[in-house]
């Protein structure tokens, strides 16, 4: 709670280094802001006609384009958390050396920053939607709570690996090499009921398919998530942010010695 | 009531470099299975550092590389934890621990106005009331819409001093920021701390190698060696104490060559076998000298070859090398040609000016060309004392004390004193 009052008081720092990371980024950019548009949307055309046109995957009879976007959405908004989270330490290593201020800061204000490439990107799902003509339910304020389960995940995972990152910068190479496994892992380009019964216990227990699944099924199909599953992503995802906060916050002062 | 309590901070470094995760978890399992690990030794950065700032004060930090002087500020403005030990401060910390850091390339001087203030824990609302204060202070008003990677290295320092000094704080951590820019920007950076330090009445750490700088603007000062406060006291004394402490090491390096000077650059043909001085007509080398004493400097050297209308100039220096003196033995009518051998001179100085503290001789001979043919620096240390001169009536500092003359002729009729007391 404490450290909560504290990073309050820090908010306009943590705003201003979001903002300072979003300018930098389309700094001497010619398109700027286009590529955020480009490169999902490129993403969803590969990966339609590789899995859906020649490999045939099913798609829950959801169009392919659509079904495959309304999973890479919430996926590439945890990939942003930790591609942003994790090598933000080392990157911000010449402020750690020199002033003080709560070190989440960093991690938080990358993310915040990396995250508006999430935002054009949902703003092209928007589109997608319309043109599908999908019917929204009130299903559809699922995602908020998803979200943010997903966000106290993501942001766990990218204190603990940020924090072993100080150490060793293996990390930030394993982390890559990790998500495009863990994606594999997760129902994006297949639907869930591709993955065979038998190995379906041990399957779910991968906290981003409960966040997955449970974003899609409440944009596409307007659907309840699945209960169960988004139960056990909760409890990971809580685990995820004490495990991850506790080993930053023991750490914390010790990053300045190394780093 | 103390503004900052140090109570006992010890801060420990582990040395050595950290070795692969292959190396740490090897290490990690040799351990859990009972075997012995080698320990890295820590090293003490600080060790049992004690000491109270009252509000204030002005604390000049120095003392040799190394000494642990960077660690004491990082751990005073919360960067750094001691390992045992803790501090206790009551005020707000502006830590300006180095100028421009957070300074981002690619964004403009406004942007990055706004980013570092905000960084240094400036509110958007502080730092708009400062703003146009900022930009004129660093004097780039015209560029301030430019990325600051365009800038001058001076230009993006002078920005980072700007916004550093504009922090509100009770408390003013500083390191080594003083020179920053050209020289006019570095008197106005020195003006701005100073109207920082006595106008608004905050308390200050200063660490910095520019001694004399620290000397003029600190209330107190504290010397470190290897992590131990060792002098802690009124500044002019410190100071003093300091460059004997630094002269001591040079002495000690220099008697290792005895017989032979070694200066920093020889074309063989001259050298420089001893240098001694004398103080009025005592003949017996000494390295104390009284203030206004006549100084009498020997040098001994050797002619490799036969040499023609040479010259030959002495100088004298502070051990921190501010340059005081130089003269020349062209300003004499001789004409110096030495045949091949031994031989010696010497050049003396009435009443010498210099005040307390330590110096050092410099020396160069020339040819008729002004090629260099022998020159060196710090050659030999000299003290000068003042057991005659009531000290409380001098002025606390200053290199030179002038023979100045005082008259006063409404008091008394043509009369002068002049200092020294000619006797």
């Amino acid at each position: 709670m404490k450290h909560l009052m504290e990073l309050f008081t820090y908010r306009e720092l943590i705003y201003n280094l979001a903002m300072k990371q979003i300018k930098v980024s389309f700094k001497q950019s010619f398109l700027g802001f286009v590529w955020a548009i480009v490169k999902p949307a490129c993403t969803v055309l590969i990966l339609t006609v590789v899995f859906s046109r020649i490999a045939k995957f099913p798609s829950d009879g959801i169009p392919y384009p659509l079904f495959t976007f309304g999973a890479l959405l919430p996926w590439t908004f945890f990939t942003t958390t930790i591609g942003a989270g994790v090598p933000s330490l080392v990157s911000n290593a010449n402020l750690i050396k020199k002033i003080y201020f709560p070190r989440e800061v960093l991690p938080l204000a990358s993310i915040i920053g990396a995250s508006l490439d999430v935002l054009i990107s949902a703003a092209i799902f928007i589109v997608l939607l319309i043109f599908y003509k999908v019917g929204l339910t009130l299903n559809i304020f699922f995602i908020i709570p998803i979200l943010a389960i997903e966000f106290l995940f993501g942001f766990g995972l990218a204190l603990l690996l940020g924090t072993i990152n100080v150490w060793y910068r293996d990390v930030t190479q394993a982390t890559g090499l990790l998500l495009q496994f863990w994606m594999y892992l997760t129902p994006i380009i297949y639907p869930l009921s591709m993955v065979p019964e038998k190995y379906r216990a041990l399957y779910v227990l991968n906290p981003m398919v409960g966040i997955v699944e449970g974003f899609r099924n409440a944009v596409l199909k307007g659907i309840m998530p699945d209960m169960h599953l988004l139960g056990i992503s909760t409890a990971l995802a809580v685990l995820m942010y004490l495990v991850g906060h506790f080993v930053f916050k023991a750490k914390e002062f010790d990053f300045v010695d190394v780093i | 009531m103390s503004i900052i309590e140090v109570n006992n901070v010890t801060k420990e470094y582990r040395l050595g470099q950290l070795k692969s995760l292959k190396h740490t978890l090897m290490k990690a399992f040799d351990r859990l299975h009972g075997k012995e690990v080698e320990k890295l030794k820590p090293f003490k950065a600080l060790d049992s550092v004690d000491f109270k700032v009252e509000p204030g004060e002005v604390v000049g930090i120095i003392g040799t590389n190394g000494a642990g002087k960077s660690t004491l500020l990082k751990i005073l403005s919360r960067i750094s934890v001691p390992t045992k030990g803790n501090i206790k401060v009551k005020g707000s910390v502006a830590p300006l621990i180095e100028v421009g850091a957070g300074l981002v390339g690619d964004l403009t001087g406004r942007e990055n106005v706004y980013l570092n203030g905000s960084i240094l824990g400036l509110s958007r609302a502080q730092i708009d009331k400062k703003f146009d204060e900022i930009v004129a202070f660093a004097e780039l008003e015209q560029f301030i819409d430019t990325p600051i990677k365009r800038y001058s290295s001076g230009m993006q320092v002078r920005l980072g001093f700007s916004i550093a000094t504009s922090v509100d704080a009770d408390i003013l951590i500083v390191d080594e920021v003083l020179a920053v820019g050209d020289l006019a920007f570095q008197r106005k950076c020195f003006d701005r701390m100073e109207e920082l330090i006595k106008n608004r009445g905050k308390t200050v750490l200063i660490v910095g190698h520019n001694i004399r700088q620290l000397e003029r603007i600190c209330s107190r000062m504290m010397l470190l060696d290897k992590g131990k406060i060792i002098l802690d006291g009124e500044p002019v004394a410190i100071c003093n104490k300091f460059y004997n402490m630094t002269n001591e090491k040079v002495e000690e390096k220099l008697s290792h060559e005895i017989g032979n000077i070694i200066g920093h650059g020889s074309s063989g043909e001259i050298e420089v076998n001893d240098i001694v001085f004398f103080e009025g007509d005592n003949n017996t080398p000494t390295q104390d000298l009284e203030i206004y004493e006549s100084l009498r400097i020997g040098v001994y050297f050797k002619t490799n070859v036969d040499v023609q209308g040479i010259e030959v100039v002495i100088g004298i220096h502070t051990s921190d090398f501010v340059f005081i003196t130089k003269t020349s033995s062209a300003m004499t009518p001789h004409r110096l040609n030495f045949p091949k051998g031994k031989h010696y001179l010497e050049c003396n100085l009435p009443n010498t000016p210099l005040g307390p503290g330590v110096y050092a001789i410099g020396m160069s001979f020339f040819d008729q060309y002004r090629r260099p043919m022998w020159y060196g620096e710090n050659l030999k240390t000299l003290r000068i004392a003042t057991s005659k001169i009531d000290m409380t009536k001098m002025p606390a500092s200053g290199l030179v004390y002038l023979p100045f003359d005082w008259y006063f002729p409404s008091l008394v009729k043509n009369e002068r004193t002049t200092i020294p007391p000619s006797s």
